[in-house]
């Protein structure tokens, strides 16, 4: 008899499709937006000429997000744009995949599938059409956005394809994940884990020159491979396809050996009991985040230590023309001088904007994660009041942010004056990450203020007002905005264009005290409304 | 033919053995019960008919084929509802139902409602806002949809109200008069006696007892009550046990094999009253499972 593992691949497609009528679009616009926002953004400039070749000369922007290619309007759209653009991508496709793979099976849905003539392929095959479709089309997009606004149809379409060839190979990864861990958040921690890696090649890639073998491994750099708008390698997206394909590849090797349900990775077993300090839900919410936690601290000092480490190789040199830029970001950077100015913006990145916003979002969305899947009943229904409940995990969450901040500041700091014998920098290193603890207590506040009383769309808004604050940031930074509009966002107040012996500790204690309000209002929110 | 058939069927997680040798043997047509304890391996064996599992050692077919190679082709003929139904949040029960029986071909519209009526479940509410009972309704109006062979059922009725466990019987005969096999898998005892031809017992990944329902009472113990004319005392008989007196009336169970005996020693005696109870399946699991060591005397 012919197997055909692929029976009913089109109609869970289709399911899928019904199922992702929000998710899907998301992730499919962001990166037309990105790229929109990039086009008016340099557009909007009042002379974008000297802007590219002023960024273009200084060594700090250089070594963190890559010279611009080609020097001309083009290239400095896809210089952030596209960076931008393929984090939606990357993420979204993996995602997808791992939503409609290890989510289904660990939630049991899939056996009324598997229940069904549906072959063993089809739902993984399934997954990956779609997410397949979904970041071509993301990259087609962001095509006829370019194409739109004039720009050269080959051009165009060779950054579209790199882009979509970033969600192909992050199709794939998410897919293996999928194998290998048996619950869905494990796979989507390691998506983070491998973007992280994709991050470090990037920035060594960048710090390299740009054109080194090291941007093969960080899909968020392909455009430096492909040339777009400039040689327009197209030949290498097929490259990439194959690249992609590897991970796929693997993923219906492991899956037609494995049981359904099952891992690669085995669970040994536990205790026949709790610890008799296990008794309260302050220690529970610990047991669940300190996973989660454990893995942000160890990224941390890895990214931090090597980005230290990478420090010294950034030039101090200052191009004359740089120098004499008018916007208050320029100035600031020459004020704190490229190492300085590099190893600050690492720590806001990933301290702050990029990373920690990430973390303290996601931990306090645990919350709701406990409410939705009725664990929170089991502990409400015990002498236990919500107030205890709520301030338990959110306890975990400032605690844990605050020591990931602090591991980040110890392994930057040390990789820094390891490698240039320099220990002064250690302190200075160490004060930037703990002085983002602030506002990501802030970020932990307004995510507890949204939950306790909004928990339905608290997290959409959450991600949202993150987005924006982001977006003030870029605003700023090209001088479209100045610094009062800053201000009005957390971000400013740990600012790496603050020189950390000019931070002024004030805001910071303010900062801690709204936290503080907005927790406890979230908190009134939560005891005030129905669970579930 | 057989529908299912195993022999020294085994599977392990790791070092720990969930199926230890299970031979089962379900015919074409027949209700087939198959009980047991939390954790005997009854949800491992249906997985394992059901390709999701694979098996680590002895012979299994389902409908002449091989459960894991020939899953598609199978899964054709079957229908299966789990033991623990989780449905997609955002789709509706009769989104659900319909997408699941498209994957089997097409959906008979008349049948679907007539389903829904006798179930009365409400098919516009998104899965997220049922309770497992209903959750248990879309998949069990999913499952009866589709015309098969052989239903596969895993602990179908726990989450069902008296009065749907009786529609849930209904749809079982029905199934049974249009010639289907029916595998199910069960907690609740009465519904396995009310419904199974054939009966198979569970334990530690074995089967410790199998056959009709007359079979394994015939096995175990049946419970008299007598009332005698004559005083005698019956706890000497051999082949007796449990007895007690109440109101002049003995009450005790005897086994199979020394039934004749005993009746020829109490006819003498002179019966003014007589009730045998066969053992409910109640009993016969608990004396299968109510020791530590496994049930020894059954045999």
């Amino acid at each position: 008899m012919r197997v055909n593992h692929f029976a009913g691949t089109g109609k869970l497609l289709k399911l899928y499709l019904r199922r992702d009528k929000i998710i899907l679009p998301i992730w499919i616009l962001l990166p037309m937006l990105a790229i929109s926002g990039q086009i008016s953004f340099v557009k909007a400039m009042p002379d974008w000429q000297m802007f590219i070749n002023e960024l273009s000369a200084s060594p700090i922007t250089s070594a963190i997000l890559g010279p611009i290619v080609p020097l001309s309007i083009e290239g400095a759209i896809l210089w952030r744009g596209l960076v931008q653009a393929s984090i939606a991508v990357m993420f979204g496709a993996a995602f997808t995949v791992i939503r409609h793979t290890r989510t289904e099976e660990a939630s049991g849905r899939i056996e009324l599938v598997f229940g069904r003539p549906v072959g063993r392929y089809a739902n993984l095959t399934a997954a990956l059409i779609l997410t397949f479709g979904g970041s071509m089309l993301a990259g087609l997009l962001s095509v006829a956005a370019l194409i739109g606004n004039g720009f050269a149809i080959t051009g165009s379409l060779v950054a579209g394809l790199t882009l979509a060839a970033s969600g192909f190979v992050f199709a794939g990864i998410g897919g293996l994940c999928s194998q290998i861990f048996e619950h869905s958040g494990s796979a989507r921690g390691c998506i983070f884990g491998v973007y992280m890696l994709t991050m470090v090649a990037m920035v060594i890639n960048n710090i390299g020159g740009g054109a080194t073998y090291w941007a093969w491994l960080a899909p968020e750099s392909w455009f430096r491979i492909t040339l777009p708008f400039e040689e327009n390698h197209v030949w290498k997206f097929l490259v990439f396809v194959v690249l992609s394909a590897l991970p796929m590849i693997f993923s219906y090797m492991l899956l037609i050996r494995r049981d359904m349900g099952a891992g690669l990775i085995t669970h040994k077993e536990g205790t026949d009991s709790a610890s008799p300090n296990f008794n309260s839900p302050m220690v529970l919410a610990w047991w669940q985040q300190k996973g989660s936690i454990l893995a942000w601290a160890i990224g941390m000092a890895f990214l931090g230590g090597i980005m230290g480490m990478g420090t010294p190789n950034v030039s101090e040199a200052i191009s004359f023309s740089f120098a004499h830029m008018d916007t208050e970001w320029a100035s600031a950077i020459v004020k704190l001088g490229n190492q300085e100015g590099f190893m600050a913006i690492l720590i806001y990145m990933l301290g702050l904007m990029g990373g920690l916003s990430v973390f303290a979002i996601t931990v306090v969305q645990r919350l709701r994660r406990e409410e939705k899947e009725h664990y929170a009943e089991m502990v409400l229904s015990r002498p236990v009041s919500r107030s205890n409940w709520m301030v338990s995990y959110l306890a975990v969450a400032f605690a844990g942010s605050a020591l990931i901040l602090l591991v980040l500041g110890l392994a930057s700091g040390l990789g820094w004056s390891v490698a240039s014998g320099e220990f002064s920098h250690f302190l200075r290193v160490l004060g930037m990450s703990l002085s983002k603890i602030p506002p990501v207590w802030t970020i932990i506040g307004i995510a507890a203020l949204l939950y306790g009383w909004i928990p339905r769309i608290g997290s959409i808004l959450n991600w949202l007002i993150l987005g924006i604050f982001i977006f003030i940031e870029m605003l700023w930074e090209v001088g479209i905005v100045g610094w009062s509009a800053m201000q009005w966002t957390y971000f400013a107040y740990a600012h790496y264009s603050i020189p950390i012996h000019e931070l002024s500790i004030v805001p910071l204690i303010v900062l801690t005290v709204i936290a503080a309000a907005l927790t406890w209002l979230g908190v009134i929110g939560f005891k005030r409304r129905s669970i579930g | 033919m057989n529908v299912i058939e195993t022999r020294e069927l085994t599977k392990y997680f790791g070092r720990q053995a969930a199926l230890k040798g299970l031979d089962l043997t379900v015919k074409q047509g027949e209700v087939y019960g198959f009980i047991g304890p939390n954790g005997a391996g009854k949800t491992t064996t249906i997985r394992i008919l059901l390709g999701m599992l694979r098996k680590s050692g002895g012979d299994v077919k389902l409908l002449g084929g091989d459960p894991w190679q020939d899953a598609v082709a199978l899964h054709k003929r079957l229908a299966y509802v789990p033991g623990d139904v989780t449905l997609w949040p955002n789709l509706t029960g009769g989104e659900v139902i319909d997408f699941l029986g498209s994957l089997h071909g097409k959906v008979n519209p008349s049948r679907r409602k007539e389903l829904l009526d006798r179930f009365q479940l409400d098919p516009k509410k998104k899965c997220r806002d049922y309770s497992k009972g209903n959750r248990q309704k879309v998949a069990l109006i999913a499952a009866f949809l589709s015309d098969v062979e052989l239903l596969i059922l895993d602990e179908p009725t726990s989450g069902l109200d008296p009065l749907m466990e009786l529609t849930f019987q209904e749809c079982i005969f029905e199934a049974k008069k249009q010639g289907k096999t029916v595998f199910l898998s069960s907690h609740i005892l009465a519904e396995v006696e009310a419904l199974c031809d054939r009966v198979g017992i569970i334990r530690q990944g074995k089967i410790v007892e199998s056959g009709t329902l007359e079979e394994l009472r015939h096995l175990t113990r049946t419970t008299v009550t007598v009332e005698l004319v004559k005083p005698m005392n019956l706890t000497l008989l051999q082949g007796v046990y449990d007895v007690s007196q109440k109101e002049g009336k003995w009450r005790f169970s005897v086994d199979a094999n020394a039934m004749e005996t005993v009746m020829n020693v109490l006819a003498p005696m002179g019966i003014k009253f007589l009730t045998a109870e066969p053992p409910t399946l109640e009993e016969l699991f608990i004396r299968h499972y109510g020791d530590k060591l496994g049930g020894k005397e059954s045999k």
